[in-house]
């Protein structure tokens, strides 16, 4: 750091919502703030004061939480944490709160609480697409988020589609902005070992669809696309990984599409919630990535895919063309056409062999995406440096 | 050839394919009328129209490419003022239909979707589909505000014209309202109307209700009821309820008036249906309405100025809205005029409206009206 971030009485005082840590087990968002966290552990500039639901976290017992990477040690008696408002006593008590900066990694008061303010805006899917969400979650995310967002002196957004819509649906100016992309952080030696297990065995070519079930993840767009081209499942099995969200169950949406026969003979699969190493196993053996997401803020899965090395038809929409670049296969996702023609333009650059081009600009794209980068806009944004 | 893409899905409508899809079942089906009128009318024009689900989530250069979006297309937006949203990088054109003189210009409640001026100042031009709207925005500083309502057409489901006025001498009266908005279209007709019939004979009414469903038929024909005498004004008026298009048709033979008690309206299209079919209009004639239906087309339902209680849209919760609501005694006293027109008057009032509603609705007045558009987006359609 610069000697003008150091400058006053010791060192700067940041006060960090970790809200999302509270999470038992780690996946999208929790994983960034988990790498945020453990850059800002390793300055000696900063006196670091952590904020988890009104808790004021020490140090350790963040930094064993980081390694665990799940909350459940912070959760677990959370009463032996002093309260939050102390943080604010100490700082006003020891004459540092003038000098002090928040940093709030999701959700934030609708006021005020330090003279500079920062907040991490994930997505704003809860206000652009409420009908993919649950009635109540959307409401209550909606519910003073104007207030959150006025009263933050700095937003970063984790990607340049996000900071567009806050600026259209709230008015905020370039000045007020900051994107900060996410960075890549997929373990590639557990991809290298998942590879070595499967060695030269015959995989029978499958395409893997990563997401949750539920509306937004738009999972049925792809069970749609079958069930009007079921020749693609003489030639791939289609794979669905990911948990039973909310919304039409995955049984239904097979139904109604009269899938069952495919389900029943394992021409498709559905995995349910699957662990990190699974995934990473799903990921490594994959023909290809279909993700069909209506929105995103960012798309974490296709930066994944592209570092492991494997091809993604990916949605158009919002944020993810940001993520991918021109190494991926794009579709509507309002559109089966779309994506059947991204699926021949996959099958036929395998054919040709010169889908190896795009996995190889794809692993040089994701190496681009550093989270080294997304803390450095995060600190600069935070202390007003440019 | 230019395209433009038409977006006039809200809410559950806007989920993907496999879906729930309401459809001419669900409520704001005016806002679909609408649309499918400004769609044919662009394609009148020579536009090819291209509907889009979600304009907003296409922001990269390789989205527009997918789509096949080129240089000069642009965006219609047919829908609410809150649900309005943008198709980024392209030139976006909202059509506005607000009925009220108030509009707000800053955030309210929850919504950032409540500030309406703002959002219909990001919009390279606003297709207003009355004077009294496109008034309205320019006061609230919404410059870039045209008045511009679609080509209406005669359709199967419409009434068509005669050639000459109707020389109907009865006392038919029909009055068209939409589910959605009850409260402000149909105000107290019933009860005003069934004034009139214990004062002269030979009064019919019939009340369409779009949309209705059995529920809310029951619920009227039982306002029907407690509304009547000895005589039974269920004889006199007929509350009839359509979900489809093909039900209507008929809807406007043997029709001497259209009734209309609106608190409120903007491009009101059964009555517009009705001046072209050459059917003599009763009716209030205050914000929208007052846009299209000339003096002398009328027999006028005196209103009062108030701030409406059920005003029918999500932001009455936090922005006051005024209407012009009529009394059931200035329904009954109209309706009363009316019957006692003669030939003569009826048949001008008649002539007039049609003409009116052939001039300003016509293929040609949307043809001329969309020259105002060329200062915002491009008008080449090849």
């Amino acid at each position: 750091m610069t000697e003008d971030t150091k400058t006053g009485s010791g060192r700067r005082p940041l006060v960090v919502d970790i809200g999302p840590l509270r999470e038992r087990f780690y996946t999208g968002i929790p994983n960034v703030i988990v790498e945020i966290c453990a850059r800002l552990l390793a300055e000696d500039w900063l006196d670091l004061y952590f904020d988890m639901d009104g808790r004021w976290i020490d140090n350790d017992s963040l930094r064993r939480c980081l390694e665990a990477r799940s909350g459940a040690s912070l959760m677990d008696g959370p009463d032996r944490f002093r309260p939050a408002r102390a943080i604010r006593d100490r700082l006003r008590d020891t004459g540092a709160m003038p000098r002090t900066v928040a940093l709030y990694t999701d959700h934030r008061p609708p006021r005020k609480l330090y003279p500079r303010e920062g907040k991490i805006v994930h997505d704003l899917s809860m206000i652009l697409t409420p009908e993919c969400h649950p009635p109540e979650a959307a409401g209550m995310y909606v519910l003073d988020l104007a207030e959150q967002i006025a009263c933050s002196e700095v937003l970063f957004c984790v990607s340049e589609s996000t900071a567009r819509d806050l600026t259209w649906i709230f008015g905020v100016g370039p000045e007020r902005l900051r994107v900060a992309l996410l960075g890549n952080n997929v373990d590639l030696r557990a991809a290298a070992q998942m590879r070595a297990l499967i060695g030269q065995r015959p995989v029978e070519p499958f395409l893997l669809v990563l997401g949750s079930i539920e509306p937004r993840k738009n999972a049925m767009l792809v069970l749609q696309w079958l069930s009007e081209h079921p020749q693609v499942l003489e030639e791939v099995r289609i794979v669905f990984a990911g948990r039973q969200a909310w919304g039409q169950s995955f049984a239904s949406l097979i139904e109604e599409r009269g899938l069952q026969a495919a389900l029943t003979t394992g021409r498709i699969v559905f995995t349910s919630f699957v662990d990190e190493a699974f995934r990473t196993a799903l990921l490594v053996g994959a023909e290809g990535l279909i993700y069909p997401s209506v929105f995103e803020g960012f798309g974490l899965p296709l930066l994944e895919a592209m570092a492991i090395g494997t091809p993604v038809l990916s949605s158009v929409s919002s944020s993810m063309p940001e993520v991918v670049g021109d190494c991926g296969y794009y579709f509507d996702p309002y559109s089966v056409a779309s994506l059947h023609t991204a699926y021949h333009a996959l099958k036929s650059d395998r054919a040709s062999g010169s889908v190896e081009a795009i996995i190889a600009r794809g692993r040089q794209r994701a190496e681009g995406f550093s989270y080294d980068r997304t803390y450095e806009i995060i600190v600069e944004g935070l202390f007003e440096r440019r | 050839m230019t395209r433009v893409f038409v977006s006039d899905a809200i809410l559950q409508e806007r989920l993907t394919i496999g879906l729930a899809r309401p459809g001419q079942d669900q409520p704001l089906r005016g806002w679909k009328t609408l649309s499918a009128l400004y769609q044919a009318s662009l394609a009148a024009y020579g536009y090819r129209i291209a509907p889009i689900v979600r304009p907003e989530i296409y922001k990269a250069d390789v989205a527009r490419r997918v789509l096949g979006v080129e240089p000069g297309d642009w965006h219609l937006a047919v829908k609410p003022i809150e649900h309005l949203r943008p198709f980024h990088y392209i030139p976006n054109v909202f059509v506005c239909d607000w009925p009220f003189a108030e509009l707000s210009t800053g955030p309210l409640g929850d919504s950032p979707f409540f500030d309406q001026a703002r959002l219909l100042r990001m919009a390279d031009a606003v297709l207003c589909c009355t004077d009294f709207t496109r008034d309205t925005l320019l006061a609230a500083g919404v410059e870039r505000a045209v008045t511009l309502p679609p080509h209406i057409p005669p359709s199967s489901s419409r009434p068509k014209a005669t050639g000459a006025s109707r020389q109907g001498t009865g006392c038919r009266f029909l009055s068209v309202v939409d589910v959605d908005h009850l409260s402000r279209q149909l105000g107290p007709t019933i009860e005003g109307f069934a004034e009139a019939a214990r004062q002269r004979d030979g009064l019919n009414l019939v009340i369409f209700v779009q949309g209705a469903d059995a529920e809310t038929l029951a619920s009227l024909r039982q306002r029907v009821v407690q509304a009547g005498t000895a005589q039974g004004p269920e004889d006199t008026i007929s509350v009839l309820g359509y979900a489809g298009a093909e039900a209507a048709a008929g809807l406007y033979d043997s029709v001497d008036f259209f009734l209309c008690a609106d608190a409120v309206a903007g491009l009101r299209l059964p009555l517009i249906d009705a001046m072209l079919a050459g059917i003599p209009l009763v009716t209030t004639r205050n914000t929208g309405i007052a846009s299209f239906v000339a003096e002398e087309a009328a027999v006028p339902i005196t209103t009062e100025r108030t701030i409406l209680d059920h005003a029918d849209e999500p932001i009455a919760r936090f922005l006051p809205l005024t209407g012009y609501p009529p009394t059931a005694d200035a329904v009954r006293d109209a309706v009363l005029v009316a019957a006692a027109l003669d030939d003569a008057v009826r048949s001008r009032m008649a002539v007039i409206g049609r003409e009116t509603a052939d001039r300003r609705f016509g293929l040609e007045a949307f043809k001329a009206d969309l020259s105002a558009l060329s200062a915002f987006v491009s008008l080449e359609t090849s």
